[in-house]
């Protein structure tokens, strides 16, 4: 108990009510102060009797002494009645006490039974100050609502419970307590309370709760799962999407058994071991951040990142934030796959590119891929690869889909997607997958199979399109080859019989000039016959050369007068001009062929005015030019004249087959050289021909 | 040798127009429709002054034909002709043995040229022919 004192002396000085332990201290314990002089008690400390002095005096004073050592506030105050001094009241505390108080955000006071303000110490209102003791708590709190909870709890103490609670009062809230005061039968005859201002607290109270509040709000609203542990790895916090992202059951949740969450989690990766290795090295590394990527059995990708928890430099413990990237993972790997698969299937060799196709669809879109083509009904062709080789490849598609429609079923205990290869509308083959064992396939996996097999379909059907076309101009070259070759026969005999009756014609004009028409037109037969027979063997591979010592300027000429008669005919001339002989190695036929050819075209197109051939040699090389001054080639036309049947007229005109320049070209090209022209319209045309005089090696 | 001129080929009206030209020209002239008759013809004993070979045939070809003709030395001093239409018969006849290749359609001056040059010095048995106006 503290030392106080609380006396009222009366205008003489003469002390009336005296209590506390203090007395004691003084020397008049207990009863013995009654009746006696203030001042006089008081001698032994003159700040004191001074202190009292100056309260009778009608001042209120206020002195420090010492009680057995033991500093002592004494505060002496006048009393008045009716408005005249009637002497003092004298209250001593602990001087420790008061400043306790002083530091104390709060007040402490005692009331009578009719809550009346006996006693009050602490940080009293202002107003409050002189007038506190015989103020009812009532008065005090400015109401007299016997429902208000200051009054209210006041009562309850006095019935006997303590209580504790909190009260706003002007703008603070205070932190009460207020207990029952008892006499010495025990009943209540009092209350005594202190109330601290924890208006500070409260309010940084709030700030916290809605900063966690903020904070939970947070956490929930992040798509990521977050895990927060402590040093020791033990499990602090986590949001509601890490358990759900993790698939960890409710009640494993609540019991945040660490042990426990670890293994459920562990049992579902692809490389636990790795897991757990990472997580250890961050044990023994607290400070460093981390980041990486968990693959699951099921194929679902995690990236994983974490960070260590400090408060001030210390590290507390880590949060790890995890992030479902498998959407993201599956379609960038689609992507690729994609783009790499129509790579491949850019390919017009079917087998080649579905071969390379399941290599590549292996293990990425599964652990078996198996292409089927469907050629005639009972007949299949297999393109497979499994992953584990040693097991047979299993999986040819179901009937459903070889009928059109996709499908996602089960085999074996592993699921599988076919899809149909369509082409309009038809299954010309079909692609089936089979997923690794944790997997299972669903319908995006489908769509996207079905993405796959569009464009293999379409790559088979190209493949089909491309040999049917190549067969198609097959054919059409055998035809033709044939159709020759079965017109040679009877060009044979017409052309002895025809020479047979120029040799017999005898006198008349008529009948010698019917039968030289038989024989250019027989020659002309002739002429388209060896034409096509060429560009079949050209076409086929089997266009040989006999190779022998040729003067091309001999030739040129054997030719210029083999082509007299059209010359004449076309009512043009043929000027020849050779440098002395040009040998070279060539086939001599063939030669005379391109010469021929060049130059019943020039005649042709000549247009009545003449053409001129010259025969050089230049730097190992022999150089043929034929040139005309008819109509001349226009510009685009000029390179397309060279393939086989291309004219640079229109037929109704000129006939012809349109081939001779291909053969030209072909013929001079597999001897080495070159064949080219220059045109200007309506000045005429000049076709160069430059061969090697050397056969090449 | 005298014996007449033996004409090979399966296309009746070349053999026709071939024997017309010869036979003018005062030749005794013997067909065979294709390689398979000529070879029957010549083990019956008929021994040509000169063979005129087509190289297309259906049975024996002309090729197979000369080969057998080179091994039976009696009949390999036979001379042939080979007429074809294709261009690279030109090789195979070479290398088959034959003494002269002449490409379809022929030439009638080639035709009379080549078959006097190679029977030249044989005693023929000729005709009497118009002579040419």
């Amino acid at each position: 108990m503290p030392r106080s004192l609380a006396m009222v002396v009366d205008r003489d000085g003469t002390i009336r009510k005296a209590e506390g332990s203090a007395l004691e201290a003084l020397g008049v314990p207990g009863e013995q102060a009654l009746g006696r002089d203030a001042l006089e008690v008081f001698r032994d400390w003159p700040p004191a009797v001074r202190c009292v002095r100056s309260a009778l005096g009608g001042c209120p004073e206020r002195t420090q002494l010492e009680l057995r050592g033991i500093p002592i506030v004494l505060e002496a105050e006048p009393r008045l009645h009716d408005g005249h001094r009637d002497g003092a009241l004298l209250v001593a505390l602990e001087a420790v006490l008061p400043l306790f108080l002083r530091q104390l955000p709060g007040v402490v006071w005692a009331t009578d039974r009719d809550l009346r303000i006996t006693w009050a110490l602490g940080r009293i209102p202002a107003e409050f100050a002189q007038t506190i003791v015989g103020t009812t708590i009532g008065e005090f709190v400015g109401t007299h609502d016997p429902d208000d909870p200051g009054i209210a709890h006041h009562r309850a103490a006095l019935g006997g419970e303590p209580q504790t609670f909190s009260y706003p009062f002007r703008d603070r809230w205070f932190y009460v307590k207020i207990e029952p005061l008892r006499d010495d039968a025990g009943a209540p005859c009092g209350c005594v309370g202190t109330a601290v201002d924890v208006t500070e607290r409260r309010r940084a109270m709030q700030q916290l709760e809605s900063t966690v509040s903020l904070l939970n709000a947070t956490l929930e609203a992040t798509a990521d799962g977050l895990l927060v542990v402590d040093s020791a790895g033990h499990v602090v916090a986590f949001n509601e999407r890490f358990g759900r992202m993790w698939r960890l059951p409710e009640d494993a949740l609540a019991r945040r058994n660490d042990a426990e969450l670890l293994d459920l989690a562990r049992e579902q990766l692809g490389h636990p071991e790795d897991f757990l290795r990472g997580v250890q090295q961050l044990y023994e590394d607290p400070e460093r951040e981390s980041f990486d990527c968990l693959q699951f059995k099921d194929g679902r990708v995690f990236e994983r990142y974490s960070r260590p928890q400090h408060v001030g430099q210390r590290v507390v413990g880590r949060v790890w934030s995890f992030r479902d990237v498998t959407e993201r993972e599956r379609n960038l790997g689609r992507t690729i796959f994609l783009g790499e698969a129509t790579r491949l299937l850019a390919s017009l060799d079917i087998e080649k590119a579905l071969d390379a196709l399941v290599l590549l669809a292996v293990p990425c879109l599964g652990e078996n891929c198996v292409v089927e083509l469907f050629e005639g009904a009972t007949t299949r062709k297999l393109f497979a690869r499994a992953r584990d080789k040693s097991k047979p490849i299993r999986g040819t598609a179901p009937r459903a889909v070889t009928e059109g429609h996709p499908m996602l079923f089960a085999d074996e205990g592993h699921s599988k997607m076919a899809v149909p290869l369509l082409v309009k509308g038809t299954a010309v083959g079909a692609i089936t997958f089979t997923a690794p064992v944790a997997r299972r396939y669903d319908r995006e996996d489908l769509e996207f199979a079905q993405q796959l097999a569009e464009r293999a379909a379409l790559s088979v059907e190209n493949a089909r399109l491309y040999r049917d076309a190549q067969e198609a101009l097959g054919a059409r070259d055998e035809f033709l080859s044939v159709v020759a070759h079965e017109i040679r026969g009877p060009l044979t005999s017409i052309h002895l019989c025809a020479q047979t009756l120029r040799q017999r014609a005898g006198q008349s004009t008529e009948t010698t000039r019917a039968v030289e028409i038989i024989e250019r037109e027989d020659r002309r037969l002739g002429s388209f016959v060896d034409e096509l027979l060429d560009v079949g063997h050209i076409r086929g591979g089997r266009f040989h050369f006999a190779f022998e010592r040729v003067d091309l300027s001999e030739a040129v000429r054997g030719v210029a007068e083999r082509l007299s008669d059209e010359v004449a005919r076309a009512r043009t001339t043929l000027s020849v001009d050779t440098d002395g002989p040009v040998l070279g190695e060539w086939d001599r036929f063939r030669i005379e062929q391109v010469v021929a050819n060049l130059v019943s075209n020039a005649v042709k197109f000549s247009l009545g005015k003449p053409v001129e051939i010259t025969v050089r040699a230049a730097d190992g090389f022999a150089v043929l030019q034929v040139r005309d001054h008819g109509a001349g080639i226009p510009s685009e036309v000029r390179e397309r004249i060279f393939l086989p049947f291309e004219r640079a007229v229109s037929t109704r005109h000129f006939g012809g087959l349109g081939l001779g320049l291909y053969i030209a070209r072909t013929i001079v090209g597999g001897l080495g050289g070159s064949i080219d022209v220059e045109s200007k319209p309506d000045e005429g045309s000049t076709f160069t021909v430059r061969l090697p005089r050397q056969r090449a090696p | 040798m005298s014996g007449p001129v033996l004409l090979v080929d399966d296309d009746e009206d070349t053999r026709d127009a071939l024997a017309m030209i010869l036979e003018a020209e005062g030749f005794v002239v013997a067909q065979a429709t294709d390689g398979d008759e000529a070879v029957a013809m010549m083990r019956a004993g008929l021994r040509p002054s000169l063979v005129l070979l087509d190289l297309m045939m259906p049975r024996l070809n002309g090729a197979d034909a000369l080969v057998w003709m080179k091994h039976d030395p009696e009949i390999a001093r036979i001379p042939v002709i080979v007429l074809s239409g294709d261009m690279g018969g030109s090789d195979a006849a070479a290398r088959a043995g034959a003494d002269k290749f002449l490409r379809k359609p022929v030439e009638l001056d080639a035709i009379l040229g080549a078959v006097r040059d190679a029977v030249t010095g044989a005693s023929i048995v000729r005709r009497a022919a118009p002579s040419p106006s």
